[in-house]
């Protein structure tokens, strides 16, 4: 029986930003922006559905004078993150 | 890369990739500060046996300070990672390890300066002994075999500084010089060589190859 997949991790970008936040404690936007190769504009939409859903944390600040955001994972995006992989593992074996 | 769904083979596929990039990015230039490090304990230790062995006066000795300081500087001209690449857990504990590895070089260097005129330590092989338990300690962490390897090697090679000592001590009265003595400062700066140096250069190396 296939698992439903959480319709807010798959997709291509918010999933790649899931996967770099999994292997580091938390990662600057310039960062994420350079791993997955989006625009500005678009990763900044799509962090923002992931904080809203609570599977991230975003905190803004400056660096000096230059502002910086910092994401991380919280520990519900670890367990949805974890949900999803679990879900695609059912698609994968049938 | 935009929000489009994926297959779900595509979506395995992705985190796999994202992991991998991510793993390969941190790891550029993590050889650079044993590379620092080492650059600047050889120099310097080199420095001071050309010191010795010409007779210079002795305060030249406290030139042996420039290692944290030239260390530290230089680390902080050209970091490892740049200022917007993220720091993981192992980071963390890395940074611990090689924290309290230096704090432990203090009480090292008391032991060795006022511990007893006429039974002295060696402060080298002390040194030596716990950088190669902070070597050994990183590469069992990062699961890296070249700075396991290197640390245990360091480990055994710190060996060589009672081994030389015991060498002079059976040597007939009068026959050891300056030259001989300041030579454990040779033994020091090679040991260096092959546990920060070299792996760092490998370490770098492979880590490129791989980007």
């Amino acid at each position: 029986m296939y698992k439903p997949l959480n319709p807010l991790l798959h997709s291509e970008l918010r999933l790649a930003v899931m996967s770099i936040l999994l292997g580091v404690e938390s990662a600057d936007f310039v960062f994420l922006r350079e791993q997955t190769g989006a625009t500005a504009g678009n990763l900044s939409v799509q962090l923002d559905k992931l904080a809203k859903a609570g599977y991230i944390a975003v905190e803004k600040s400056f660096r000096g004078k230059m502002p910086r955001t910092v994401c991380r994972m919280t520990d519900a995006g670890r367990d949805a993150f974890a949900e999803y992989v679990a879900a695609l593992e059912t698609y994968i074996k049938k | 890369m935009n929000d489009k769904n994926l297959e779900a083979a595509e979506s395995l596929a992705l985190i796999n990739r994202m992991i991998e990039n991510t793993r390969c990015r941190l790891n550029r230039n993590s050889g650079r500060p044993f590379l620092v490090w080492g650059y600047t304990t050889v120099g310097i230790s080199l420095f001071n046996y050309f010191v010795n062995i010409t007779g210079s006066p002795v305060g030249w000795s406290l030139t042996w300070f420039l290692i944290p300081v030239v260390g530290s500087l230089t680390m902080r001209l050209f970091p490892a990672k740049k200022s917007t690449e993220p720091h993981t857990e192992i980071d963390r504990i890395l940074k611990a390890v090689w924290m309290t590895a230096s704090l432990a070089l203090i009480p090292v260097f008391v032991f060795t300066v006022f511990h007893g005129l006429s039974y002295r330590t060696s402060i080298l092989g002390l040194i030596t002994l716990v950088m190669a338990i902070a070597t050994a300690a990183t590469g069992r962490i990062i699961r890296s075999k070249i700075y396991a390897f290197s640390g245990y090697a360091g480990l055994a090679l710190s060996m060589l500084f009672p081994l030389y000592d015991r060498y002079l001590k059976h040597l007939p009265a009068g026959t050891v010089d300056a030259g001989m003595l300041s030579f454990e400062i040779v033994i020091f700066a090679a040991v260096f060589v092959v546990m920060m140096i070299v792996p760092g250069h490998i370490f770098n190396y492979r880590s490129k190859r791989h980007v």
